[in-house]
């Protein structure tokens, strides 16, 4: 009997499930070598076959009807807020959503396609991360929640991931938020490191330090080994990036796209306008322009009681005739601004 | 429940409730439920009281699928959730061990009069537990601690690997291996008089036998 075999039907043992045949064996092995004996295993057998055959708690018949029309009430009734929201809540409402703003201050200083790569980059992490905690044989099941973008990056580190040694995998997989952050600093001095380690959460720097601490212990070729593999894995290559890009197209070719939609389904006469408008709009100093957005701004914003009558005092003035509308700032030919214009063109 | 490396057999139940087939989660209903009362029964000691907890762990449950991301098996995620609610529980009868224990109410006369559990009215398990050794069993569970307690009942009667208890308990697997083998030291000095023989099984020899 092997080793393996012996440990086995020890736990068998331990969990009541040895049968004649199996306990036979176990105590012949016993015998033979009184070195892997087990201290009272008469007890420990019979323990564990009493603990197995303990009588389970009773169910009710109507169990599983019950959940379920409690579930259908859940779900049918209108949510109806209990409690009054304490001091505590206020803080902690105030606090994510400050931490939200920053988030979000942050990604909109980036460049537009530095942006889009980094919540693409964050996407693909989130679905890389839950796929590589997931058994293999569940993975497919769950490869079918993924949008299909991501697929293709996702089966290639898959790939990847499966040819990796069992310890690098546990590596990455346990450290991989401080490992992202460590070979962002690794290459900086101490000095810099420290100050960028301090920006952080105080647990979050206990575990930062903690994963340097031991990355500076470990010799180079295995540090070389978990940054290539962390690189391949949660980094995209320069062609992963254009096809990224090309997928999701940034915020300004978007709201471009829109414009032109927009101006390319004005009538002719009102296409005329607003080119005429632009030109008009190109010739004026900086400051003329300035003062024109804002007030292109105020009149966009002012209801149509309040344009009625500023246009009404605008007749008056120049007897009978009908003023100039504002004409359109470059930029902003989207479609509540074309449907306002428009509106105007009727109105007059 | 056992063999963590095996594919997680509930991932397609799962994926069906998450389209919208909120029918099937009656099937997880009937898979777990005899599991999750039988371990929330041997944590509060009442059945109505888990099977309570066990409708409250199946509607989070159902409430949360949308966040269940399949980094740990379904089976594990209930029975911490089952759990944890079963704490709670037992953490609001200790801060208010009246509301269990004894109840006041007013009698005709206006006279305030303590009313008392009546210990001998049967509870459904007692009904089941008809073999004094089962029930010197079931005293002895109740004397272990709770994690240990969960511990053994997951690995004896649920089949639980080490590494799907620890996830349940919060611990490493060298820590409930710790335990689970406290839990049968303890269980084994106090059943000592009834695990002298190898014939448990033959109801005469045990119902022979005294208690010292």
């Amino acid at each position: 009997m092997s080793k393996n075999e012996l440990e086995k039907l020890k736990e068998l043992a331990l969990r009541g499930l040895l049968d004649d045949e199996k306990e036979r064996r176990l105590r012949m092995y016993i015998e033979t070598d009184p070195s892997c004996a087990i201290p009272d295993i008469d007890k420990e057998i019979l323990l564990g076959k009493l603990l197995r055959n303990l009588p389970k708690a009773p169910v009710s018949s109507n169990f599983t009807a019950r959940v379920m029309s409690e579930i259908e009430r859940l779900e049918t009734e209108p949510v109806i807020p209990i409690a009054r929201p304490t001091v505590l809540d206020w803080l902690l409402e105030r606090l994510v959503r400050k931490l939200l703003e920053l988030k979000i201050a942050e990604y909109q200083s980036l460049p537009p396609n530095e942006r889009q790569l980094r919540l693409f980059m964050t996407e693909l992490r989130w679905y890389l991360v839950t796929l590589l905690k997931t058994d293999p044989i569940s993975r497919e099941m769950v490869m079918e929640q993924i949008p299909p973008e991501y697929k293709p990056l996702i089966r290639e580190r898959l790939a990847h991931w499966e040819k990796l040694p069992s310890d690098i995998q546990k590596e990455l997989l346990a450290n991989e938020y401080a490992l992202h952050f460590i070979l962002r600093i690794t290459n900086e001095t101490p000095a810099i490191q420290q100050k960028v380690i301090s920006t952080l959460h105080p647990q979050q720097q206990t575990r930062i330090l903690q994963v340097l601490n031991e990355w500076n212990k470990m010799p180079d070729e295995r540090k070389k080994t978990i940054t290539d593999s962390f690189r391949r894995l949660f980094e995209l290559s320069e062609s992963e990036q254009n096809s990224a890009l090309r997928m999701l197209p940034p915020a300004e070719r978007v709201r471009m796209e829109n414009a032109l939609k927009a101006f390319s389904n004005l009538p002719p006469e009102d296409k005329k306008r607003c080119i005429e408008s632009f030109k008009k709009f190109a010739t004026m100093s900086d400051e003329q322009r300035e003062q024109f957005l804002k007030n292109a701004m105020r009149w966009i914003e002012m209801s149509p009681e309040e344009r009625k009558a500023w246009r009404d005092i605008v007749r008056s003035m120049q007897s009978k005739q009908i003023p100039d509308l504002p004409p359109l700032p470059p930029g902003m030919i989207h479609d509540a601004t074309a449907a306002v214009h428009s509106s105007n063109l009727k109105t007059n | 429940m056992q063999t963590a490396k095996n594919s997680d057999p509930d991932i397609a139940l799962i994926l069906e409730i998450k389209k919208g087939k909120k029918e099937v989660f009656a099937v997880l209903i009937d898979k777990y439920k005899k599991p999750l009362i039988n371990l929330l029964f041997r944590l509060v000691h009442d059945q109505t009281e888990a099977e309570d907890l066990a409708q409250a762990t199946f509607v989070q449950v159902y409430k949360s699928l949308d966040k269940f991301n399949f980094s740990s098996r379904f089976s594990t995620w209930i029975f911490t959730i089952a759990r944890n609610l079963a704490l709670n529980e037992l953490r609001r009868r200790s801060r208010h061990p009246a509301d269990s224990m004894e109840l006041e109410v007013e009698s005709d006369e206006g006279i305030i009069i303590h009313q008392y559990e009546d210990k001998r009215s049967p509870v459904p398990c007692d009904h089941l537990i008809k073999e004094e050794l089962f029930k010197k069993v079931e005293e002895a569970l109740s004397k272990l601690p709770e994690n240990q307690r969960t511990a053994i009942i997951l690995f004896q009667q649920e089949d639980m690997s080490y590494e799907e208890i620890a996830e349940v308990l919060g611990c490493s697997v060298s820590a409930t291996k710790s335990l689970i083998h406290r839990a049968r030291e303890t269980l084994k000095a106090i059943l000592k008089p009834y695990l002298q023989t190898g014939q448990w099984e033959e109801d005469k020899h045990l119902k022979n036998k005294k208690e010292p």
